[in-house]
């Protein structure tokens, strides 16, 4: 890139920066919306490479193999499945495919994309592994309105912007 | 197909398709099982009553053995094995089905699949998609599939319809689906997605993951998946056959579109004017590419158009537009800007803020698009002067723009001593 393009590119990016920042907070109801469709994605993508991955167990043979490798390579697919359906997504895109649909961004305080550390931590981490390890008791704080901000949002400082739709 | 449901291409309502198509295909269905349900009747009975041998019944060798009490099942009378089969007992697999639960479930799809190809195909065309390109899904599965069990009857409709999804898919690949999404959006539920890369996932790919795990022991389900993922290919070739017989032009959407266009080739003997493509935006407002040819011949200087003319065409230039082709936006700018136009009121009026931005991003490699870009935001300004807030930014903005231009300038000067 010239470098006049860079300067360009430079003043224009701290100016979508500003424009996420002044953009509104997004409803419960369509951050809720969002997880639901994420979950249901997510589970999706999963189930599709376990089967490529049991079907893989079965033909090379499981008289043989032991089932900590099997369950290791479980692990390893839901690992890496998540890794990228909600860290890789939510740091290059804004958001996972869930929230793109529904017009959401993550956003930090400065209006930016959180970086790969935060993305991971908010998303595999805090919101779904703490709710997950909780029994939901966590997201429930923010559900029912005991809490204003979700825990993960809070302890990382991001915010789901609503990016479509008039100001 | 389950989180998004494909419901119409994305064209103007007066351009959706009518769901007669859809029953007359699933009235044909609906007729094949009623005219087989006394073989499929018989031929339940007959293997749920089968008594083997207890030497055949419990050998490991004796697949061929067993074959020999399949091969006298009544519903290979009428439909095709790989062990027995013939033309016509192919082409009539995709209109028998073996339980009401799978007649209703394909009767569903296959109204679905019907109607959604009726934007672009004649009705004797369609059905000859599902019929041929379910056969030929149905004679793949019966050949790659168990190739141990010979007379393991194939029948169903689900492959004729993934024909009519990969018909669809062709006619559809450069345009948008409008999906039902089971969550609330700002279009109520409904969202608009690319075909390309959206139907492709919802659709196929499932069935290409779950097809190539059919190859491997250990399958988990009786559907069959090469049916569905060899059909939908043959529906993918017999369109794009048909498309090319037919001399269809890539930019062009619906069958409406396609004879409208006839018309006015023959009408103006070759190339068409800036007019006519405004005709055939009036019919079809969603046909981004369309849009595309336009501004390409705009900047080519093929088309020399008026300044009511491109006020017309600015028009069609909606912020979806925008958002998906920012390239073309940021050509068809330069161009008026250099030619000396305006640009209209009312489109000025509704261009959202981020999309200046993201406009201002395709504008930024060479030094007539910048300067084409500020002109863009003097005008935007002086129009949106009721809108404090965004004209600040938008000021801001500009004079940060300007700034950087005025320095390179300068540096540039300095050299030139």
């Amino acid at each position: 890139m010239a470098p006049q393009e860079q300067r360009w590119a430079e003043i224009l990016k701290r100016a979508e920066q500003d424009h996420t920042r002044e953009r509104p907070n997004a409803d419960k109801t369509t951050r809720i919306a969002g997880t639901v469709a994420d979950v249901l994605l997510f589970l999706l993508c999963y189930s599709l490479l376990t089967k490529l991955v049991s079907a893989i167990e079965i033909a090379s043979l499981a008289e043989g193999s032991e089932p900590f490798f099997a369950g290791l390579a479980r692990f390893v697919a839901f690992s890496v499945t998540a890794f990228f359906y909600f860290g890789v997504t939510t740091r290059y895109f804004g958001g996972t495919i869930g929230k793109q649909l529904l017009g959401l961004r993550v956003a930090t305080a400065e209006g930016a994309n959180p970086d790969m550390a935060t993305c991971v931590l908010r998303e595999l981490v805090f919101k779904y592994g703490l709710g997950a390890l909780s029994a939901g008791i966590v997201p429930l704080l923010y559900i029912s309105g005991i809490r204003s901000k979700p825990i993960h949002d809070q302890w990382l400082g991001t915010t789901v912007k609503r990016v479509r739709g008039k100001l | 197909m389950i989180l998004v449901v494909p419901i119409t291409p994305e064209v103007p309502k007066r351009l959706r398709p009518k769901p007669w198509y859809g029953l007359v295909l699933a009235g044909l269905l609906i007729f094949g099982y009623w005219e087989t349900t006394h073989t499929i009747r018989q031929d339940l009975d007959y293997v749920a009553n089968l008594e083997l041998p207890p030497d055949v019944a419990t050998s490991t060798q004796s697949l061929p053995k067993i074959d020999d009490y399949l091969k006298l099942r009544p519903l290979l009378t009428i439909a095709p094995a790989r062990g027995d089969w013939s033309l016509s007992r192919l082409l009539m697999a995709n209109f028998i089905h073996g339980s009401h639960w799978h007649l209703i479930l394909n009767v569903l799809c296959a109204f679905a699949g019907a109607r959604i190809c009726a934007t672009f195909l004649p009705l004797a065309t369609l059905i000859a998609i599902f019929t041929a390109g379910g056969s030929i899904g149905l004679f793949a599965s019966m050949f790659l599939s168990n190739p141990e069990l010979r007379y393991i009857p194939h029948i169903g409709g689900s492959a004729g319809i993934f024909a009519l999804m990969g018909a669809y898919y062709v006619y559809n690949f450069r345009f948008r689906t409008r999906y039902f999404f089971w969550f609330p959006t700002r279009d109520r539920y409904f969202l608009s997605l690319p075909t390309g890369t959206f139907f492709f996932v919802d659709v196929i790919l499932v069935e290409l993951v779950l097809s190539a795990a059919q190859v491997l022991p250990g399958r988990w389900d009786n559907v069959d998946h090469f049916a569905h993922v060899f059909g939908f290919m043959s529906g993918v070739a017999i369109a794009v056959f048909f498309r090319t017989a037919q001399g269809w032009p890539a930019a062009i959407h619906t069958r409406a579109e396609y004879f409208l266009h006839r018309f006015l080739v023959k009408k103006r003997e070759g190339e068409l004017t800036f007019a006519d493509f405004l005709t055939l935006l009036d019919l079809n407002s969603f046909n981004d590419p369309l849009k595309c040819v336009l501004i390409d011949r705009m900047q080519g200087n093929s088309l020399n158009p008026s300044g009511e003319e491109i006020a017309a065409f600015f028009r069609f230039i909606s912020p979806t537009f925008m958002r998906y082709q920012t390239k073309e936006t940021a050509i068809l700018i330069r161009t008026v800007v250099i030619r000396g136009k305006t640009f209209p009121r009312k489109w000025l009026h509704k261009l959202p803020y981020d999309l200046l931005i993201q406009i201002a991003y395709e504008m930024s490699a060479t030094q007539q698009s910048r300067y084409a870009l500020l002109r863009l935001f003097y005008t935007y300004i002086a129009e949106n002067a009721e809108r404090p807030n965004v004209v600040s930014r938008v000021q801001n903005l500009t004079e940060q723009l300007e700034n950087e231009l005025e320095m390179t300038h300068k540096r540039a000067s300095s050299y030139d001593v």
